[in-house]
């Protein structure tokens, strides 16, 4: 959904998306990291219908972006920045309590 | 407690118009948890055990006819329902209440429907969501639960404007005088004359009874709230202060903190609320909290209900619980206070009780 | 962490940055907490990291913060980045959250500076995967220099549209098609705002070089455009679109959408502030003194957030605000001028004289309020020009209002039916709004669904009651935050 702008490459650090490690440009946001070097097509899942879903708005509103990092669910992706060694898993379904 | 009211005298054929204003603080029914709930209610006090047991085992029926007429699902749970005890203190506490409960039952050939459960009783009921250390157990009803409130007082206006009832949202009243056997009502939509008058704001009712000159000793009392994302089922029954609603939302409750008459939310109270929760269910520690809000209780001196005629017809209904007593305030008082002999179930929630 | 600041802000773009230089230079402790990971709020998103090239590729409009944020940095005003604000309160308290931990802090004043958002409308197919706001593209840009992957498709209407197009063309992206549902009766109907728009040629000159650009040969721009869809699978394929009588198609692998930005007026409305609503460009809007003092003594707000009047007036209305708040607080000199005074009011270029500090202030008052009048001007035409388009929330019942919930048009129309008239009852019938964006994206749709129905306007419309936590918060941080009340003596 998005790429980077130019093959100049920058720093880059590596993530681990959903036990694979991935390296990305530092600095970027997770959600443009996800959207972009990791390559998905959605962000989560709608825990009501199961829909694919991916950031709207980038800035903050639309909560569309939520994430599970380093194990903490329900982060905006699009306002956090990817850091070495960053935990990233997607969001699919309702969140349990067991 | 005016919609229940007000529909069951429109079932009995009365020509009822319900006025009600707009109100931050005066809407009770906007804050309630939603229990239906008898094992806490009437401790010294068998009236009032009596009178909740008998509507909650009441609920069932009424929420069925209920959710018929106005096709609205009421989201009705009974059949559990559990006052927890965090503590060894407050678990031997609360055993001395329910056994004085049963005995004071006893005394009139009555039981008194709970019984304590331990901790491990407890978490087999649960299920796989792990008890909190502080977890001691608590009393457990076979008869209690939980309904939504707001789906509750929609259907049964509903079901009353069906039935020929006049409901006028948004209308206050600013005085009120009896001539000549009538009520001359001055309200913010306009003059209305009327025989009768029942009086169910809530809080509200001081307002109103002080207007023909009465006193009503009704306090309030505040209990803040807090609700969560929808979370995957994991809580079968309501618990005191922790229920998980029909799409899965866990609600948290309750603050009773005497501020008089204010309904702010404070970090403080809500910093409360989030630990309660977590002591007892601490795998709830990444659940989200999406909002929380605040109401007013009616609180009577004695806890018990107020159902009295302070004027020649002019009633004054106003006690707490308005939800478990929906069935038998829709049933039990339209005929008294359309002039039958006031029920003995109600006999003693009257005014004078307080006057010592 | 001091918790006692003479000023929070509460946003760290144009409006809150200016506001914090200028309060902390009249010797004001202020502390400025913000949500996203470092300073420029949106318009100057992520500048501090942006190289030589970005900024030359954004134009004046993105370089511009540069030097109010180098002024920041150089200023004695404290900041908190990925901080998250959960509830402020009339007296000043103020919780958020930074790094998994909520903490309560107090202000003598609260500035709400916490911007605008794209105007949130529902259509067909909005929530699959691929359909964006138009904003989406300078936020990726700037934060991250990232561009969207074709083909790329606009539709919508305002300046933002054309914005996002220019970017997109400077950024060498393709689109496939700009969709401009402008009504064009609306050319005709802004007409009479033109001349007061003309005292600022070079804006008007700007908009008139995008849109001209986008006319070239080759670019698919569309005008008149009544209607567009977003179609695919489970993630975005293609858009269909309707002009006049016809119904067309184009592929589409991201879709750009934009209707006009609107204040975010979160804090606003937990504060119950009262908020007046603007017929032209459809919003509400917080009640505001020319300073920014709301009828609340101690809450002031600055920027989009209390209008939607652009950068560069963001920047003066949250000086103006300032200000106000550094003369309530006592700190403009009186007759003894201060030196910060002095070293600020010589950054401004302004000749030192000998009058007393109260005609210093107001004559410093008076000549940023014209600065800002001559960067109004050209709103109002702007505004009318771009005002939404009648059937703007006239969607199908299938579209679904509410993302997070998954309720759709017909499920509210439903319950309108059923005699729901007020947002917040019906938000409690369908959960229209219950979700984690609370109420963000679907409360404006369904106000404007129900006036729709009832044939009203939303300012006769109740709006969905927001309540703290205003951003949610999980129930472990919420136990643990470290209150005020911890911390007396």
């Amino acid at each position: 959904m998005f790429k980077p702008y130019t093959q100049k490459q920058g720093e880059s650090i590596t993530i681990d998306f959903e036990g694979t490690p991935i390296e990305v440009p530092a600095g970027i946001t997770v959600a443009a990291a996800v959207m972009g070097p990791v390559g998905k097509d959605h962000i989560r899942r709608s825990p009501v219908n199961g829909e694919k879903r991916a950031p709207f708005c980038f800035m903050g509103v639309c909560h569309e972006c939520l994430m599970e990092i380093n194990g903490i669910p329900d982060q905006q992706a699009c306002i956090i920045e990817v850091k070495e060694g960053m935990k990233i898993k997607r969001q699919m379904n309702l969140p349990g309590v067991v | 407690m005016g919609a229940a009211v007000g529909l069951g005298l429109v079932r009995s054929g009365a020509k009822v118009l319900m006025l009600d204003k707009i109100s931050d603080i005066h809407k009770a029914s906007k804050a309630n948890f939603g229990l239906v709930w008898s094992q806490s209610k009437g401790l010294g006090n068998r009236d009032y055990s009596r009178f909740s047991v008998k509507a909650t085992l009441g609920f069932k029926e009424f929420a069925q006819w209920i959710e018929q007429e106005s096709h609205i699902d009421l989201e009705l749970r009974l059949g559990a329902g559990l006052v927890l005890s965090m503590g060894e203190t407050e678990h031997t506490a609360r055993q001395k209440i329910i056994e004085q409960m049963h005995q004071e039952a006893a005394q009139h050939a009555e039981t008194h429907p709970s019984r304590m459960l331990d901790r491990t009783e407890l978490q087999a009921l649960v299920g796989d969501a792990p008890l909190g250390e502080k977890v001691s157990g608590g009393s457990f009803s076979t008869i209690d639960g939980d309904v939504n409130p707001l789906l509750l007082l929609k259907a049964m206006r509903k079901i009353f404007i069906q039935r020929g009832g006049h409901f006028i949202h948004g209308c206050s009243v600013n005085s009120m005088e009896r001539k000549n056997n009538t009520y001359l009502i001055n309200t913010t939509e306009g003059n209305i004359e009327v025989p009768k008058v029942v009086m169910a704001a809530g809080l509200g009712n001081l307002s109103l009874a002080a207007m023909v000159g009465k006193k009503i000793p009704l306090v309030p009392q505040k209990g803040q709230l807090l609700v969560t994302q929808r979370l995957k089922p994991f809580l079968p029954f309501p618990m005191s202060g922790l229920r998980q609603t029909g799409c899965g939302s866990v609600m948290i409750g309750y603050t009773q903190e005497n501020t008089g008459f204010e309904v702010t939310t404070t970090p403080g109270a809500a910093a409360q609320l989030a630990q309660r929760a977590l002591d007892i269910f601490p795998a709830l520690a990444h659940a989200r909290v999406v909002r929380s809000w605040a109401g007013l209780r009616v609180l009577t001196k004695d806890g018990a209900p107020i159902y009295d005629e302070i004027e020649e017809n002019a009633y004054i209904l106003a006690t707490h619980s308005c939800v478990t007593l929906a069935s038998v305030h829709e049933s039990l008082l339209p005929p008294w206070i359309l002039g039958g002999k006031k029920p003995d179930d109600i006999h003693r929630f009257n005014l004078e009780r307080f006057h010592v | 962490m001091e918790k006692f600041r003479d000023i929070i802000i509460i946003g760290a773009g144009p409006a809150g940055l200016s506001a914090a230089v200028t309060a902390s230079a009249h010797g004001l402790d202020v502390i400025v907490l913000d949500d996203q990971p470092s300073v420029g709020g949106q318009i100057y998103r992520n500048i501090e990291n942006a190289g030589k090239e970005k900024i030359k590729l954004l134009g004046p409009d993105y370089g511009r913060g540069t030097s109010l944020v180098e002024q920041f940095k150089k200023s004695r005003a404290h900041y908190l980045g990925n901080a998250i604000v959960w509830q402020i309160n009339a007296q000043g308290n103020v919780c958020f959250s930074k790094n998994g931990k909520s903490t309560e802090i107090n202000g003598r004043h609260i500035l709400l500076a916490t911007g605008a958002m794209e105007r949130p409308v529902p259509f067909s197919g909005w929530t699959l995967p691929g359909v964006m706001g138009a904003g989406a593209v300078d936020a990726n840009f700037k934060s991250s220099s990232t561009i969207p992957q074709g083909p790329v498709v606009l539709a919508g209407s305002g300046p933002l549209l054309l914005l996002t197009a220019a970017h997109l063309a400077t950024l060498n992206v393709k689109i496939n098609a700009v969709l401009d549902t402008t009504p064009l009766g609306n050319y005709r109907t802004a007409l009479p705002f033109l001349p007061r728009a003309l005292t600022r040629p070079d804006y008007l000159l700007k908009g008139l070089g995008m849109l001209l650009n986008l006319q070239k040969p080759g670019g698919n721009y569309v005008r008149g455009v009544t209607e567009y869809k977003a179609h695919g699978s489970d993630t975005l394929d293609h858009v269909s679109f309707k002009t006049r009588h016809k119904t067309h198609h184009v592929d589409a692998g991201v879709l750009l959408v934009h209707e006009g930005i609107v204040p975010r007026c979160d804090f606003t409305r937990q504060l119950d502030i009262k908020h007046l609503w603007d017929p032209v460009q459809r919003y509400w809007y917080p009640e505001t003194n020319a300073l920014g003092n709301t009828a609340l003594k101690t809450v002031h707000v600055a920027g989009d957030g209390a209008f939607v009047h652009g950068g560069v007036s963001a920047q003066l209305k949250g000086t103006l605000a300032a200000i106000d708040m550094a003369g309530t607080l006592g700190a403009l000199p009186g007759n003894n001028r201060s030196k910060a005074l002095e070293n600020f009011q010589n950054d401004q270029g302004v000749k030192q004289s000998s009058k007393s500090g109260a005609l210093i202030r107001n004559q410093h008052v008076n000549r940023l309020k014209k600065q800002l009048n001559g960067e109004l001007a050209p709103r109002p035409f702007v505004d009318a020009l771009y005002r939404p388009r009648p059937h703007l929330y006239n969607m199908d019942d299938d579209t679904l209002i509410c993302r997070c919930e998954s309720v759709t048009a017909k499920d509210i129309r439903q319950a309108i039916s059923q005699g729901c008239r007020e947002p917040n009852e019906i938000k409690t019938l369908t959960r229209c709004g219950m979700g984690p964006c609370q109420g963000r994206m679907c409360g404006m749709a369904l106000t404007e669904i129900i006036a729709e129905s009832i044939n009203s306007t939303p300012c006769d419309l109740k709006a969905l009651s927001i309540r703290p936590p205003v951003r949610s918060i999980s129930l472990s941080e919420l136990a643990k935050t470290d209150l005020l009340e911890h911390h007396t003596q």
